[in-house]
């Protein structure tokens, strides 16, 4: 055997660099002293560094990997969206909500929050541009990038798949959803609870009056007595925002998983919310009257579900800048419609969910080709 | 290390069936095993196989002599770098790594220092910080040779680990083969198109050719069993020289520079007497004859011709 004389593992070479970096005071001191030495031996692990093979360890790291992603790079396209969203809720329904008279401030809360999650029109139409944005490249970057395989033998597949799952979840709900809460959460600070240097001195002084009778008592516009309605509303919203980002996160994750670039299942993800919406409602119900078909359509159904839960159908809601919200002379559907529609949103879950599952399975068989 | 028993894969595709792999029996023992082939002859499913990425069709196969082969018993003994540049985009070398070691069971800070560690083995020096699609094929190379160290795998599986090198890039991926192998006793088992590797680091050989074993042993078993390649100077060369070798069915191949000088290739054991009797009652003269030293491509080729 030809054995190279040059492959010395006897001496091995130990790598002189000078470390680079934009703050010149340390790094020239470093070049002024000596340069930095890169001890290149090879050193094994002991044998308290690995923990037991954990499930939930790996679903946590890739997750935390995927979102962690999302917010770095040159482009991060979450703080990008969020920073979109926010200038999008200053402009349009703080500002109104924070000046609203107090008799419609609690179903004008409901609107507002719900506003965002508007899978139809308003802004909550912009979340299927979100959910592509951050969630399209889940799998097809894997897939482009060839990193499957080594994913797999550190995994398995069900870990891994359930991982995406969770981060697209996650991903989705850093946005409108995101915003919903938040705006709800800021709105109740500002109008539900006392600033206690000025309300509650105010409200001493009123109540004290009163009392006297030298002045007519106040409601409080702010308290416990609202904790109710606050608690129905939020969880109005959560429930709904669970609902939205399962069917968007399921979709996208299922076209993701159908190719190798990002912009391609981010572009169909768009695609499919819009013309299944023309195909399935306007085009087959709208001729046929056939509910069935209707049903097909993601949007059609989240939109039957949204007008069931929230109150949507308020006058005073579209006074303060409706931009295309449902008009009070929307009815509510019908318990048999509303039902229909969630189950077939449900099937939508699953079948995405079943479908992604398989594409990977697929792949795998295929020997990661 | 490992064994496999009639090992089959076979793939179908638009209802047609690929033998990927024919009833390997082999076995790979510890050091350093070049895994040889030619295109489509079965290296890389049987290394997907090894590592439980694509079950095999029949036959089995054990890890460190563990036949259940499940999931965690081997990822945790096991280091893989694929062929292709498998990096995630858009992160940095360190954070790559250390993703693959929390995934290997380091915890998050351990993963860190680990991916430190193995950084500065394969030197990766201050680029680490780049991100990965700033890198060039060496670096992106040794990235993955790191990837592959990251949990201190017992056994090593390299996926064509010099390709696409420059001739320095591959010299320092073959040094780091070999001592990671020789210095701190990895074993490693490693495809590769390009012949001469092999014979720098390489103990064992496991040949495949259309999904079936051609050879497997040592290195120098291989070549003391070449048989064919000689040398010969005659006085002169015309036509007839070609005719009397083809009678004896040796195939004959003239030098360019020297005219007279001819490179003889066959599967017999020649000797000088037997080139002496094909000149007898010619004009041509014998000036010269020797065995020549056979290198690793010329074993390797012999070797797929007799199995073929």
């Amino acid at each position: 055997m030809v054995q190279d004389d040059n492959l010395d593992v006897e001496n091995p070479v130990i790598t002189k660099g000078k470390k680079e970096g934009k703050t010149s005071s340390f790094v020239e001191k470093i070049e002024d002293e000596e340069s930095i030495i890169f001890d290149n031996r090879y050193r094994p692990l002991k044998p308290e560094d690995k923990s037991k093979d954990s499930t939930q360890q790996d679903l946590k790291t890739i997750t935390r990997f995927e979102i962690s992603k999302g917010f770095s790079g040159r482009w991060a396209k979450v703080p990008l969206i969020l920073a979109g969203f926010f200038l999008f809720i200053s402009i349009t329904a703080l500002t109104a909500l924070l000046i609203l008279p107090e008799s419609s401030y609690l179903n004008n809360l409901e609107y507002f929050s719900a506003f965002f999650l508007t899978p139809t029109a308003g802004p909550g139409s912009l979340i299927s541009i979100q959910v592509a944005v951050v969630c399209s490249g889940l799998i097809a970057s894997d897939l482009k990038d060839k990193t499957l395989p080594i994913y797999m033998t550190k995994v398995n597949m069900k870990d891994y798949f359930i991982s995406k799952f969770s981060a697209s979840l996650v991903l989705s709900y850093i946005g409108l959803p995101f915003f919903s809460l938040v705006y709800f959460v800021i709105v109740i600070y500002k109008r539900g609870f006392p600033n206690i240097f000025v309300d509650i001195p105010t409200w001493i002084y009123d109540w004290f009056m009163g009392v006297l009778g030298l002045q007519t008592y106040r409601a409080i516009p702010y308290g416990v007595l609202l904790l109710g309605d606050y608690l129905l509303i939020l969880s109005k919203i959560i429930a709904f925002s669970i609902l939205l980002i399962l069917v968007y996160s399921s979709i996208i994750l299922f076209l993701s998983s159908s190719t190798e670039r990002a912009i391609n299942a981010g572009v169909l993800f768009i695609v499919f919310i819009i013309a299944s919406n023309i195909i399935f409602e306007e085009i087959l119900y709208e001729t046929t009257n056939i509910e069935f078909f209707q049903y097909f359509s993601p949007v059609t159904s989240l939109r039957n579900v949204y007008r069931k839960i929230f109150v949507v159908n308020l006058a005073t809601g579209t006074s303060f800048g409706g931009f295309g919200a449902p008009s009070s002379t929307v009815s509510k559907p019908s318990n048999s419609v509303y039902l229909s529609s969630l189950l077939a949103l449900i099937l939508m879950i699953i079948g995405s969910l079943y479908g992604t599952y398989w594409n990977l399975k697929r792949y795998a068989r295929r020997g990661f080709t | 290390m490992l064994e496999t028993e009639n090992l089959s894969k076979i793939y179908t595709e638009r209802k047609e069936e690929i033998i990927a792999l024919d009833s390997v029996s082999l076995e790979v023992k510890d050091g350093t095993t070049a895994l040889l082939g030619p295109n489509g002859s079965g290296k890389s499913t049987l290394i997907k196989i090894i590592l439980g990425l694509t079950p095999p069709t029949s036959g089995k196969y054990s890890l460190f002599r563990d036949s259940a082969n499940t999931k965690s018993s081997i990822t945790d003994r096991i280091g893989y770098m694929p062929e292709t540049p498998s990096l995630i985009s858009g992160v940095n070398a360190v954070k790559f790594i250390r993703h693959m070691g929390m995934l290997s069971g380091l915890s998050r800070t351990r993963a860190m220092q680990r991916a430190h560690e193995v950084l500065d083995y394969v030197g990766i020096t201050e680029a680490r910080y780049r991100t990965i699609n700033s890198y060039s094929t060496g670096m992106k190379q040794r990235i993955l040779f790191a990837q592959a160290l990251v949990n201190d795998p017992e056994f090593i599986i390299l996926d064509e680990p010099t390709t696409g090198l420059s001739p320095e890039g591959r010299e320092s991926m073959l040094f780091l083969i070999k001592e990671i192998s020789q210095k701190y006793g990895k074993s490693i088992m490693f495809s590769t198109h390009i012949l001469p590797d092999v014979e720098k680091i390489c103990k064992q050989l496991i040949i495949l050719n259309y999904g079936k074993l051609v050879y497997q042993g040592d290195f120098s078993e291989a070549a003391k069993n070449f048989r064919g390649k000689y040398e010969v100077i005659l006085n002169h060369y015309n036509e007839k020289v070609k005719q009397l070798f083809s009678e004896r069915s040796i195939e004959i191949q003239r030098d360019i520079q020297h005219s007279t000088k001819l490179y003889l290739n066959t599967e017999q054991n020649l000797t000088l007497s037997d080139i002496t009797d094909i000149f007898d009652n010619t004009d041509f003269k014998l000036l010269a004859f020797r065995k020549q030293q056979p290198n690793f491509e010329d074993i390797f080729i012999n070797l797929l011709r007799q199995k073929n």
